[in-house]
């Protein structure tokens, strides 16, 4: 019988705020974290907007040594693990059998900023640390230092995926009996010239807002940040006498094998048909689903054809909101973010809403909450993550018992 | 190797060598061993870094046959010191190398990079 897993640490910086508390208030506010990017210069930005974290000092986290060693996304890891892990005394915990998996985070600034010395300015030399502040690979391990994990320790490639993917192998090693705890989710530091430059090019951003679902909704908002979660086995979890926020029900996870950035309705639907099938839930158990919901024309639209598919004549009354409305699509941390939320709106009876609602869509029929927090009692929550190159994962969680 | 202690620009190098790995002057010692000071091999690169912007010079690999690429502090000093030799000869005696635009003037790269790159700057500043 493979073991039950709870969510007994949560962690997240975004736009929103700097901790989960900041989160949730923003989010039963309809606070919007997207505006003007001031972290860099954007003038040369086709699209100046983002989700930023703009008063993020790093200097009252990380000694100067440590600072040195951290791309901003593994300071934003860091940050966020620390939140999940208080209140956890590691002494007390099998080291080896706990686990870091962390999406994907690049070291796009790090790399943008050397690449420009060299090629910009001419430089000689390069920071040696470059590298190891680069490989995407980095902010699990220094999660995994920051509190001696001695179990696996690896990151999860999957696009806007990644921090899903990471979450779904977390709570499969822990379902199997191999691992007690794993420290997972994702973090993502992208508001660079290179990369938002890159974005630019594929003529999917936002110019003024994300609007999910709306008529007029105009592409998606880059944000930055990172959602974490500590999975823990419930058996493990109740030994110690844990917090449980939410319990990990199930995880669907598929690929579209079609194309490379445009999404699909049947292999968004096939991984939600797959993550209730891995947590043994009928469509009628689900109240609500934080949605992909990249307010891209298209990504909305072949989105809910694949709710429609899965939860029939229900899909036009099921709760489906988009927390990117808010805090922006934070990219390979997008899923631990979303996560985080889902875990939120269960734990406190709160449908999240999609922000910048103004007009219905006929091709998006759902009560996608428009613009106001509501009170609602959850039981079930679906978080999607349907990633380029048709790379999909939707996480099923559920309230605590 | 004593002798490398006596050129006046040793004490800058050594001055870059504490400040990047947090261990006093005073023990740094021509012959004390990267190894018995506990010197990680980040923090001697990232002083090695420092040195070759500070100088603005390429300080080259050694390479081992076994263990580090420095035994002892005064073997690291005197490296840098027959680098910055070697430098100042090629310095002193331009080829006239057109095809070649390289700056008569030191480069800022550190500047550079800080300027461009915020954590750098923080960390200059902490």
């Amino acid at each position: 019988m493979r073991s039950s897993v709870a969510i007994t640490g949560l962690g997240s910086i975004s736009a929103l705020g700097p901790d989960v508390p900041a989160l949730l208030a923003s989010l039963q506010a309809g606070r919007c974290g997207i505006g003007p990017i001031a972290t860099i210069d954007a003038s040369r930005l086709a699209v100046p907007i983002a989700a930023e974290i703009g008063d993020f000092d790093p200097v009252p986290h990380f000694d100067r040594r440590q600072l040195l060693m951290l791309d901003r996304a593994s300071q934003f890891a860091l940050v966020a693990a620390n939140e999940a892990m208080s209140g956890i005394d590691v002494a007390t915990l099998d080291r080896e059998r706990c686990g870091v998996i962390l999406g994907a985070a690049i070291g796009q600034t790090t790399l943008d900023a050397a690449y420009l010395s060299l090629y910009g300015h001419d430089a000689a030399r390069l920071p040696p640390l470059t590298v190891p502040r680069g490989m995407p690979s980095a902010a699990a391990s220094h999660v995994a230092m920051a509190f001696g994990l001695l179990g696996p320790c690896f990151a999860t490639a999957s696009a806007c995926a990644s921090a899903a993917h990471a979450i779904a192998l977390a709570a499969g090693m822990i379902r199997a009996g191999q691992l007690d705890l794993v420290v997972c989710g994702g973090a993502d530091a992208s508001i660079c010239l290179g990369y938002l430059k890159a974005w630019d090019a594929l003529r999917v951003l936002s110019a003024d807002a994300c609007r999910p679902f709306s008529r007029d909704r105009s592409g998606l908002v880059i944000g930055e940040g990172a959602g974490i979660l500590v999975l823990e086995s419930t058996a493990h979890a109740k030994a110690r006498g844990a917090t449980i926020h939410a319990e990990f029900l199930g995880a669907g996870l598929g690929a579209d094998a079609g194309d490379i950035t445009a999404p699909s309705a049947e292999g968004a639907a096939r991984a939600m048909r797959a993550a209730l099938r891995d947590a043994d839930l009928a469509p009628d158990d689900v109240d609500y689903v934080n949605a992909h919901g990249t307010a891209t024309r298209l990504n909305d639209r072949t989105e809910i054809a694949a709710l429609h598919a899965v939860f029939g004549a229900r899909t036009a009354h099921l709760a489906v909101s988009s927390s990117k409305s808010m805090h922006g699509h934070c990219l390979n941390a997008a899923g631990g973010l979303e996560a985080v939320v889902s875990v939120l709106a269960l734990r406190e009876r709160l449908l999240p809403p999609t922000i910048g609602f103004q007009q219905a869509d006929p091709d998006c029929e759902i009560d996608c909450v428009p613009n106001t927090a509501r009170r609602a009692e959850l039981r079930v929550a679906l978080s999607n993550s349907f990633a380029f190159g048709g790379l999909n994962a939707v996480l099923a969680f559920g309230r605590a018992a | 190797m004593s002798d490398a202690y006596a050129d006046p620009r040793a004490e800058e190098i050594l001055a870059i060598i504490a400040n990047e790995t947090r261990i006093d002057r005073a023990a740094l010692l021509p012959d004390a061993t990267i190894d018995a000071l506990g010197i990680a091999s980040l923090d001697l690169t990232q002083a090695v870094f420092e040195m070759e912007t500070r100088f603005d010079i390429e300080i080259p690999v050694v390479v081992h046959q076994e263990g580090a690429e420095f035994a002892t502090i005064g073997a690291l000093v005197a490296h840098v010191l027959a680098t910055l030799e070697r430098a100042n000869s090629t310095r002193a005696q331009p080829t006239p190398t057109p095809a070649q635009p390289s700056p008569t003037q030191p480069r800022p790269a550190l500047a550079v990079l800080k300027a461009s790159h915020p954590d750098a700057s923080r960390q200059d500043a902490a």
